[in-house]
């Protein structure tokens, strides 16, 4: 499947905490961690968590039903060796912010 | 209901996703026997047996407590799978606070994983495991969900050609009586400890008759009431003071230090009569007394295993040393 920008919103609305968007078909998380503007996919690897409740410390992001833990630094490797998490690049152009999906 | 609901826990400061489920995920991984194994996710397809033990997830903190029960199962010759680890819990701390959608999401989840193993019974090992499925089974889960202990009372006629060696101890029963759930726990676990040879069980009533649960970390016992207990114990010369679960074996180990009678999960007092051996490193830990030297006693397997040694002491102190 080709890849393709899409824009999900201005940098106003992901100023605080995580939020949950559409961006194409898949459903993404997006959110400041690790001091920069991320997305991944909203659902939990493992059962599905809904990850725009996740607590994030740096650039770990915990899944709030099982504590799954996924570094976005480590490109959403889980930190116990389960499966890891899908994510997405980000870019802000023209007061926009665009998700590559 | 067994266990009060978030909002009744006043000024309770709530504890992180992360340290909630890594703590016992961590201790486990420390401190738990080698020959203790889990599914976290069985594979696709199994058929585990007429069995799942499910032991998820506080109680990987004590991860002596489902050993035993693997243990004791396998010597009954029962066909079972043990399923665990934070990946299945329950959903009761996310009840206790008060997070009652993410509590069904969980239940849910390991519900379905039982189904997807088609038991015919699930037995777990804690109350509000207990509390938390009876709130969401649905017909299409077609096993029994019970506490551990009934399947043993079960099976108490094999259990008492097992146990064979006597267990020369002056015993009293923690009990909690707060809904009829724990009663009928208390009523089977009784069953199975008078069952042991050379037990003497003592009528101890502020021990049993427990009108809350020993629920740690939302609503543990008050101090004087722990301390009533425990005085009554020494004094009618108990030595062991029997728990019904892993809360209260956290919660109560402690007070050997100070009153002499030691705290027994129900089923070390059943192995020790079958002759299983076991190791407790949660109260050896404890006994120590000593933060800094339990602390050294983990660092060496923390190491191997990766974890930084602030986190585990930050778990040592706040899981065992109570």
């Amino acid at each position: 499947m080709v890849e393709q920008w899409i824009e999900v919103g201005t940098p106003a609305e992901f100023a605080q905490g995580l939020t949950r968007r559409q961006a194409g078909k898949k459903s993404i998380v997006i959110g400041h961690v690790g001091g920069r503007l991320r997305a991944f996919h909203a659902r939990c690897p493992h059962a599905g968590g809904p990850l725009e409740l996740s607590e994030v410390d740096g650039s770990i992001v915990t899944c709030p039903l099982h504590a799954w833990r996924f570094d976005l630094d480590g490109e959403g490797s889980e930190l116990h060796g389960y499966r890891s998490l899908p994510v997405f690049d980000t870019k802000v152009e023209n007061d926009k912010v665009y998700v590559k999906v | 209901m067994s266990a009060s609901h978030s909002k009744e826990h006043g000024d309770f400061q709530r504890p992180s996703y992360t340290t909630v489920f890594e703590r016992p995920r961590t201790l486990g991984r420390l401190l738990s026997p080698m020959d203790f194994t889990f599914y976290t996710e069985p594979p696709k397809g199994l058929h585990g047996g007429d069995i799942v033990l499910h032991i998820s997830c506080q109680v990987h903190s004590v991860s002596h407590i489902p050993y035993l029960a693997q243990k004791i199962l396998e010597r009954l010759d029962l066909s079972f799978t043990t399923l665990g680890g934070p990946e299945n819990c329950c959903g009761s701390f996310h009840w206790h606070m008060g997070e009652d959608a993410m509590e069904a999401m969980n239940a849910e989840i390991a519900l379905s994983a039982f189904q997807r193993l088609r038991p015919v019974r699930v037995l777990s090992l804690c109350p509000d495991c207990d509390a938390s499925f009876a709130r969401y089974k649905k017909p299409q889960h077609t096993y029994e969900h019970m506490n551990v202990a009934r399947i043993f009372v079960e099976h108490l006629d094999r259990l008492k050609a097992l146990m064979v060696h006597p267990v020369e101890r002056r015993v009293a029963v923690h009990e909690h009586h707060d809904c009829d759930e724990r009663r009928a726990d208390a009523e089977i676990i009784r069953t199975l400890i008078e069952a042991i040879p050379g037990i003497e069980v003592v009528e101890t009533p502020l021990c049993t008759r427990q009108e809350r649960p020993c629920s740690f970390p939302f609503a543990p016992l008050a101090e004087d009431e722990t301390e009533a207990m425990f005085a009554e114990a020494r004094r009618l010369g108990v030595q062991d003071m029997v728990v019904p679960y892993h809360s209260c074996y956290r919660q109560h180990c402690k007070r050997q230090l100070q009153y002499g009678v030691e705290v027994q999960y129900y089923l070390a007092l059943v192995a020790q009569a079958m002759g299983l051996p076991y190791d407790e490193p949660f109260k050896e830990l404890r006994m120590l007394d000593d933060l800094d030297a339990a602390c050294a006693r983990v660092f060496p397997r923390a190491r191997e295993l990766g974890y930084s040694e602030e986190q585990v002491r930050f778990y040592i102190e706040s899981a065992i040393y109570i």
